[in-house]
């Protein structure tokens, strides 16, 4: 594991509060975190393939996903990203404050790595960002793609 | 459909009655039974009258013989009076020749008291001696042999005879008796005697004119006869009577007179003097008697058999004329009319008329009866809405209503007497009409005929179909069984359904979306408020209280999206009804109340719970809700709460009994409503937890509601369908 590299998560979520939430969880976590953002599946998309303005950004470690979005939905950008060789092996993680079990299961179906539920509580929120990060960052070892290499 | 009794009765000579020839009509046989007996009568009065006849004739005979014997006494006596007064007189005084002076002088005296000729002579067997009607001495006429003088000297016995008289030439009785002088017949002494007063001796009798008596001497001579006395004195007597005479002293004979009048005689005859006396009645006047008492009789006899014959006749015709009106209203009544009461002449008849006058206005009001009733219930067969079709045991069609008619597009005509099966497609058909008989088999009662929950089609004339729901049922009547089947085309209504239920899944997923859409700004104003409470430099305390509030608020707005979230999908839930213990229900929810309990003191007296069959987590939602209302709407006591359930017939009776601040009457319904509450201050709450409770209640089939406890508090009661019930 590379300890001086910070880990750099893409959260892509339609909510710009939750965006910020999320910022000032891991902040007040004390996190090491680089955190990019798109407000939406294609949005997503767009991030990873390079086609954003504003050129190509850094592949990220790991992506937090909204289920609910607006354009195209959580189910439909992993199935997407499990469809493109290059992001079938990236580590997608939902993130919703639906619990719905339809919800559930279709994120696992499209290919989901986990599923976890937005708790309300900021407190917890927080909670959770940590041992997200101790696990993800932690214990588990991740296949990063081909590192270094610009996005063609 | 002509009840046996109403038919009309034969004609007559038609039916039952030709096969025997015509019926004697009813006058005629009137006629007959009063005929009969009255000719019985008239012939037995005819033997009677024969018979009176017969002994009238008897008591005729022995009448006369009595009459004759008495005239034949009579005659006797008179003649025996002449023969003593002559005897008498010969005994005067010896009769001598000398002495015939004195003796024509006594005789004459003599002579004067004897009736009729009056004289009195006496001769020998030459002449006559003394005749009292010659002076004495004058010339006497002479004795003949045959005269009555020889006749008595020669016999020496009294004589009584009619005789020509030979001075006067007329017929008159000679009375004569012998005189003896000295012991020997010397001379005959005799008296003429008026043959006219035997004649009044039979005068005397005062015989019916029609009568004949007669009186005949010793030679069977006519001395006297009531008829023709003076042409018929002197003659014999009819030959019958000689010959009767001949036989014997006395009897009856049947003989004719000399006039030629057929007679019955009776006679008698002296032994003394050998005169007789006949007394005839003409067979005439005995046989008139016997036919004028016949004609009398035949007369009444006919007289009333015609006044019989007449008025059985005019009866009979009376009776035949009530017969045939009352014929006439039976047949009226067979068809159905009102009668009207006809005039009878007969108390039956009238009875029987009024009767049936009576039974033709039951009939009327019976007939008015079914005809309302036909009309009340063709109004309602007509203005149904629903199809409503009728069938016999044998599932044939018998009615079909305009609204079958417009269901399954057939005429009325059409469809009369076919079978029942054609309404049903043919995929249904197989086992169909099995399933209908032994529908009916099993008593009929009316029940759904979806009771399968599948949706049943039907089939139209022109081959579509159309999905239905109906009952049926079956009655027995009189003639078999009628199956009312009832069809109601539900394509509008599962169209509605469908709607219903797809936009009540929209409302749902709405639901759903936007409580989640709600969930997410609260979520960031919650993070936000949590951020903004641990700012540095530290806050104010007033800060601090807002951010407090502003985090409640928060708080509660999310309860409430969560338990929307909940009640929405609560409809949607598809959970299986499994054998459910309340018991471990109850605690489940006890544990998910764990905090507010131990917050509260709340203690929780929980009874003998049964098994319910029943959705488990729905269950242990609805104790949760109804245990935390429970300590949420707590009074100034801790709470203590009870659950209990009872058991009735059908269902379990659950009861969740709390010490709070209890439900003012008016609230008690409205409490089940969602966004009620009783409290806008006080613990915080949804105003969807009871709306929950009720939703699942009623998903249950069962229902909710709320009492007060005695002693303050609530108590929430509600039913849920006991095992083995038919409600799983």
């Amino acid at each position: 594991m590379d300890e001086a590299r910070p880990g750099r998560i893409l959260v892509v979520e339609d909510e710009r509060d939750h965006v910020e939430l999320m910022r000032l969880a891991v902040a007040t976590a004390g996190l090491s975190l680089e955190i990019d953002d798109a407000r939406d599946g294609a949005a997503c998309l767009a991030h990873l393939r390079g086609e954003s303005t504003g050129g190509p950004k850094p592949r990220p470690d790991l992506v937090l996903m909204d289920v609910n979005m607006p354009r195209m939905n959580g189910p439909e950008t992993v199935e997407a990203l499990r469809a493109d060789p290059r992001f079938r092996t990236l580590v997608v993680i939902a993130l919703s404050t639906s619990a719905d079990p339809l919800d559930v299961r279709r994120m696992y179906q499209a290919g989901c790595n986990a599923y976890l539920v937005k708790p309300l509580d900021f407190d917890r929120f927080v909670d959770m960002l940590r041992q997200l990060h101790a696990f993800w960052f932690g214990c588990v070892v991740i296949d990063r793609g081909e590192p270094r290499r610009p996005l063609p | 459909m002509t009840p046996r009794h109403l038919a009309p009765p034969n004609p007559p000579g038609a039916g039952s009655g030709a096969k025997h020839g015509p019926l004697p009509s009813l006058r005629a046989r009137l006629l007959l039974w009063l005929l009969l007996p009255s000719f019985v009568g008239a012939a037995l009065v005819a033997a009677i009258l024969v018979n009176e006849y017969r002994q009238g004739l008897e008591r005729s005979r022995q009448g006369s013989l009595f009459t004759a014997r008495a005239l034949a006494q009579a005659v006797d006596n008179q003649l025996g009076e002449i023969q003593s007064g002559l005897s008498g007189l010969a005994a005067g005084g010896a009769l001598h020749p000398e002495d015939f002076a004195a003796f024509h002088a006594r005789a004459s005296v003599f002579a004067k008291s004897l009736h009729g000729m009056g004289n009195v002579v006496l001769a020998d067997t030459g002449s006559q001696l003394v005749n009292t009607q010659v002076p004495f001495g004058g010339e006497l006429p002479r004795t003949g042999p045959g005269s009555p003088a020889s006749i008595v000297i020669g016999s020496g016995r009294p004589f009584a005879r009619v005789v020509k008289a030979s001075l006067t030439g007329r017929w008159i009785v000679v009375a004569g008796v012998p005189v003896r002088v000295d012991g020997t017949v010397r001379y005959a002494m005799s008296s003429g005697v008026n043959p006219d007063l035997f004649q009044q001796l039979l005068v005397r009798q005062q015989l019916p004119a029609a009568w004949f008596a007669v009186v005949l001497d010793d030679q069977q001579l006519i001395v006297a006869r009531t008829a023709e006395a003076a042409t018929f004195r002197g003659q014999p007597a009819s030959a019958s009577f000689r010959e009767a005479l001949a036989r014997g002293r006395e009897g009856v004979f049947e003989g004719v007179t000399l006039e030629g009048v057929p007679v019955v005689t009776a006679f008698s005859r002296s032994s003394d003097t050998g005169w007789a006396v006949a007394v005839a009645i003409p067979r005439e006047e005995l046989a008139g008697e016997l036919r004028h008492s016949l004609a009398i009789l035949g007369a009444v006899v006919l007289s009333i058999l015609a006044l019989a014959g007449a008025l059985a006749w005019a009866n009979g015709r009376h009776v035949a004329r009530s017969l045939s009106k009352l014929l006439a209203l039976s047949t009226q009544l067979g068809r159905g009319e009102r009668l009207t009461n006809p005039d009878l002449p007969y108390a039956e008849t009238q009875q029987l008329a009024q009767a049936l006058v009576h039974a033709s206005e039951t009939q009327a009001e019976a007939r008015r009866d079914i005809e309302d009733r036909q009309i009340r219930l063709r109004a309602v067969l007509d203005s149904a809405v629903d199809g409503i079709v009728v069938a016999d045991g044998n599932q044939r069609i018998v009615e079909f209503n305009p609204a079958a008619q417009r269901l399954f597009g057939y005429e009325r005509d059409e469809v009369i007497g076919l079978p029942l099966e054609i309404l049903v497609p043919e995929r249904n058909r197989p086992g169909h009409s099995a399933g209908v008989a032994r529908f009916i088999a099993e008593g009929g009662a009316p029940r759904p005929m979806d009771s399968t929950g599948k949706v049943l089609h039907a089939l139209r004339s022109d081959g579509t179909e159309f999905p239905m729901e109906g009952s049926i049922a079956a009655v027995t009547v009189r003639d078999g069984q009628v199956l009312t089947v009832i069809v109601r085309d539900i394509t509008a209504r599962l169209a509605v359904q469908d709607a219903l239920l797809r936009s009540n899944e929209e409302l749902q997923h709405y639901a759903a979306v936007a409580s989640h859409d709600l969930r997410s700004p609260l979520r960031s104003i919650k993070g936000f408020l949590t951020v903004l409470s641990r700012s540095e430099p530290a806050l104010t305390e007033r800060q601090r209280e807002l951010i407090a509030r502003c985090q409640r608020a928060a708080d509660h707005m999310d309860h409430l999206t969560g338990d929307l979230l909940a009640y929405a999908r609560l409809q949607r839930s598809t959970e299986p009804r499994v054998d459910v213990d309340l018991g471990t229900v109850v605690s489940d929810a006890i544990d998910l109340l764990r905090d507010p309990i131990r917050d509260s003191g709340a203690r929780i007296d929980v009874k003998p719970m049964p098994v319910v069959r029943a959705a488990a987590s729905e269950m242990v939602r609805l104790f949760e809700n109804l245990i935390s209302n429970a300590i949420k709407y707590r009074g100034s006591l801790s709470p203590v709460i009870e659950v209990s359930a009872q058991a009735q017939p059908d269902a379990w009776v659950v009861s969740i009994r709390d010490n709070g601040a209890g439900i003012a009457p008016d609230y008690r319904e409205r409490v089940f409503e969602l966004f009620e509450r009783l409290q806008n201050e006080g613990p915080p709450g949804t105003g969807v937890g009871l709306a929950i409770c009720r939703r699942i209640v009623q998903r249950h089939g069962g229902r909710i509601w709320v009492e007060s406890a005695p002693g303050g508090g609530s108590v929430f009661r509600f039913t849920l369908a006991r095992e083995g019930a038919n409600h799983g």
